[in-house]
């Protein structure tokens, strides 16, 4: 019953701040010619509202601060665009563009290193208006001082330097420094995660209470899901730099759509020693951003991958080692280099494990069926080859799905046009809800 | 004369392989004294976690470093202080090869009374030092232990294995006072009996040696194996932490393996010495959620596989509540609470507590989020009033007089303790108040 939609394009007011389309974001090849670009953020689609506040989450890797960087033009993007209130950001050069960045701050996660300790807190907030020339300097004085004020430092903490504060009131300072020119809009990059619980509280309380006072629009980065929940309207799940579930917040931590966002929400310690959760096991970590997986960005760890129809009975146990092999396969594809190269044809010892240790301390335990045994004797000949994307492909070959072959489309899961990046959602496959409750 | 055994409530006691008790660690700098540990007991039962839960600057690492003896000066473990390691192969292991360092405790408790050594104007202690009313109840062990025979001259500087039943040659109980360990004898506990995880694991890995010398060479040094065989024994333990393509993985160096991989690779090398209890100082606050759970996941594995004895040092909840039996809360040095895992979160009695837990963000979205105003202090003397005072929503005028001590809050848990003047609750205010005061006076 999900309904495909091209570009996620829900139809609110005016009222968007922020709209972004097929944001691409590489950062540039090892290499001179020929590199492969680390695809940081590949292609995403979203739109902030004014006065809302968007959760951003993922492990780390995934892009999430690139993205929140992409949208200050602190990074080029590679290609998409930024509209700020209708305007395309990404054109926007010289003059325009600085004038641009004072509706647009960022907070950052380690106060220590994004504040000069050289400069006396005053200094520190009062420097963008010295870049922007505001106003007179007594003016600006005094409006630090109130700004001093507003994020809950004392008046007379003007002439302080940041290591005497702790760190709690050295991220109010940054938070303060953000606020100087009246932005819209504030990226906060991991604000609070350096900080204690107790602590992290007070700031949260902070940024809810100015984001009333002053209107503001943020962009919440963070991993901590439980705070993300807390202080988010909607919530974007990144994931190898796509996203790959956007919706309000309730509604995504109760009942997520997508197989990572379950995934990810179900690894979170509930603060709660009688919670009998069933965890689901993600295994091993995000892919090496350079050399994504073909297809959907989370098919090699996805708990609920589309199986072809001849293995869909294939135990679960056998699944994993399948993938394991098609990683360790992977790997040793990319480090291999030119000295294990020589070393194999001269016939010397090399750090590899043989195809049959591999095929050992994969599947030695479990009853593998013939039909399998035997695309394992052909994957076994071609690492004996030393042939390894050989035997990447004879894998592939058996057991790919559309999983592999197709990037997904977002599908629209609810009401409240909250949308989800899985081929599951397609009528002719089970929904991962469905799928994860037959697979546990 | 029969030595005294620990009178102190906890269920697990017969069990324990491990009992710290009144641990105090205190930094001398010219400016100020800092007793980051000030005054810590609780025990370790093989095959459970106990959980030590905090703020920065409460202590939790300091109380870590202490049972790995990695105080280094200006920081020292203050006398009073006892960590006694009890695990009966370990006391045997430790009596065979350290036979001059080895004290038969029923033979010295022949020639001396406890009672009258206490009463000697060269030590320093009381009763009250060990948690006990009367001189009567104090075993001489403790105080061997607690390191107040150097005084007396009844023991040797070195002595550390402290038999109390069986002979020196052949113990049936008895322990290895551990902040006497020296030389030999203290690289053989450290490690090998008490293994260690960090936070961040590239400070536990040598950047220029590959991660398989890096577990052969723990092989090598608590277990003896070289060569082939050290080789392969690392190799079986790559595996069992769950790191595939194990005989190459040995061959590379700690960057390339990822965050979650590098805190497998360590937790490897702590088994590889076989220690009967780990210390996890926060080994999951620098992954992320999805790694945070495939470690915890293999520490329970291990845990259980090996009867491991684990303490779980974190400042997260959800961490404590997921993996831990019972749960002490440090602040500014002291434990505030202490009670089994489900107790503590079910019915938090200490404000400190009460507040730590209301301040998680929680499941429902909008509310604001309770706090906790201020910061841990910094201890620089021995505590006369609550330290958490300052802070507490609850406090009255005599919290700022009278040091709290730990008192049972639980008729119905004896193990369920907090030092707070509230309790007990049976008490009138008052009462409570000069209970607490008595209790602070003997000592």
């Amino acid at each position: 019953m999900s309904q495909e939609i091209a570009h996620s394009e829900r139809q609110r007011d005016e009222d968007v701040l922020i709209q972004v389309r097929d944001l691409k974001t590489y950062y540039g090849s090892e290499q001179l010619i020929g590199g492969r670009p680390v695809k940081a953020v590949d292609g995403v689609n979203f739109e902030i509202s004014r006065g809302e506040t968007l959760g951003l989450v993922g492990e780390s890797g995934c892009g999430k601060t690139t993205l929140g960087r992409t949208l200050l033009q602190l990074e080029t993007p590679t290609a998409g665009e930024i509209r700020f209130d209708g305007t395309d950001i990404t054109t926007l050069r010289g003059y325009e563009l600085k004038e641009w960045r004072r509706n647009a701050q960022m907070v950052f996660q380690d106060p220590d290193s994004s504040l000069n300790q050289r400069m006396t807190v005053g200094e520190i907030v009062r420097e963008p208006l010295d870049v922007y020339e505001w106003k007179t300097p007594q003016q600006r004085r005094q409006r630090v001082r109130e700004l001093l004020d507003t994020v809950g430092l004392k008046r007379e903490h003007y002439y302080r330097y940041p290591h005497q504060f702790s760190g709690g009131q050295r991220q109010r300072v940054g938070i303060a420094r953000t606020l100087t020119l009246e932005p819209e809009f504030i990226v906060l990059d991991e604000p609070v995660s350096a900080l204690d619980v107790s602590v992290q509280a007070e700031v949260i309380n902070l940024l809810e209470r100015l984001q009333d006072e002053f209107g503001l629009t943020y962009l919440f980065i963070a991993h901590d899901l439980s705070v993300v929940r807390h202080i988010s309207d909607r919530v974007a799940v990144m994931y190898l730099g796509n996203i790959m579930e956007i919706g309000p917040t309730e509604e995504l931590f109760t009942d997520p759509a997508n197989p990572y966002t379950r995934s990810l929400l179900s690894a979170i310690p509930a603060p709660d020693p009688t919670s009998q959760k069933e965890r689901v096991h993600l295994r091993g970590t995000p892919p090496n951003p350079r050399y994504p997986p073909s297809g959907c960005p989370f098919r090699t760890r996805c708990p609920v991958r589309i199986r072809p129809e001849e293995y869909e009975q294939l135990d679960e146990e056998i699944w994993d080692s399948l993938n394991r092999l098609e990683e360790i396969l992977e790997e040793r594809r990319r480090s291999r280099g030119a000295v294990d190269r020589f070393r194999e044809k001269v016939g010397l010892d090399t750090r590899y494990a043989t195809a049959a240790e591999i095929r050992e301390e994969l599947f030695e335990p479990l009853a593998v069926p013939d039909q399998v045994e035997s695309v394992l004797d052909d994957v076994s000949a071609e690492i004996e080859a030393g042939d390894e994307m050989a035997a990447i492909e004879v894998l592939q070959a058996e057991f790919r799905t559309v999983c592999g072959s197709e990037k997904p489309s977002h599908h629209t899961v609810s009401d409240s046009g909250r949308t989800s990046y899985c081929h599951r959602h397609r009528d002719e496959h089970r929904d991962p809800k469905t799928a994860f409750e037959e697979r546990t | 004369m029969a030595v005294e055994q620990e009178v102190e409530p906890t269920a697990s006691q017969s069990e324990a392989i491990l009992e710290v008790r009144n641990l105090q660690t205190a930094f001398y700098t010219d400016r100020e004294t800092i007793r980051a540990v000030d005054g810590v007991s609780f025990d370790v039962v093989p095959g459970r976690t106990v959980g030590i839960v905090g703020e920065s600057g409460s202590g939790k690492s300091v109380t870590a470093r202490s049972l790995m003896r990695l105080i280094d000066s200006p920081g020292q473990i203050l006398q009073g202080s006892s960590i006694r390691f009890t695990e009966r192969g370990t006391v045997r292991a430790f009596a065979e090869k350290f036979p001059k360092r080895t004290v038969d405790v029923g033979k010295l408790a022949d020639k001396h009374d406890p009672a009258v050594l206490l009463e000697r104007p060269d030590v320093d202690a009381n009763p009250r030092t060990f948690g006990k009313r009367d001189a009567a109840e104090v075993g001489l062990a403790e105080i061997l232990a607690a390191g107040y025979a150097d005084d007396l001259g009844i023991i040797d500087d070195t002595d550390c294995v402290f038999v109390t039943e069986g002979s020196t040659d052949d113990p049936t109980a008895g322990f290895v006072e551990v902040t006497r360990t020296s030389g030999e004898a203290k690289r053989l506990m450290r490690g090998g009996r008490i293994g260690m995880i960090f936070q961040d694991p590239l400070t536990s890995l040598n950047p220029v040696y590959t991660v398989g010398n890096q577990i052969k060479e723990s092989l090598r040094l608590h277990q003896g194996l070289r060569g082939k065989k050290a080789t392969e024994e690392a190799a079986t333990l790559l595996r069992a932490v769950g790191i595939p393509d194990a005989r190459r993985r040995l061959k590379e160096y700690p960057h390339q393996f990822s965050g979650g991989m590098r805190q497998r690779a360590v937790i490897a090398m702590a088994l590889a010495c076989e220690p009967e209890v780990l210390i996890c100082d926060e080994p999951t606050t620098a992954l992320d959620v999805t790694i945070q759970a495939q470690i915890l996941d293999l520490l329970e594995e291990v845990q259980e596989e090996r009867d491991l004895g684990i303490i779980f040092i974190t400042h997260d909840m959800g961490v404590i509540a997921d993996i831990t039996h019972r749960v002490n809360v440090m602040y500014a040095g002291e434990i505030v609470e202490t009670a089994g895992v489900e107790q503590l979160f079910a019915n938090p009695k200490h404000p400190y507590t009460q507040g730590l837990l209301r301040s998680i963000p929680g499941q429902q979205a909008g509310e604001k989020l309770e706090t906790i105003d201020g910061q841990v202090p910094t201890p620089n003397e021995k505590a006369t009033d609550c330290r958490f005072a300052p802070r507490c929503p609850k406090a009255f005028e005599d919290c700022e007089k009278v040091h709290p001590e730990s008192v049972s809050v639980d008729e119905a848990d004896v193990d369920h303790t907090a030092a707070c003047l509230l309790y007990p609750e049976e008490l009138s205010r008052a009462d409570a108040v000069e209970y607490h005061r008595q209790r602070g006076a003997d000592e």
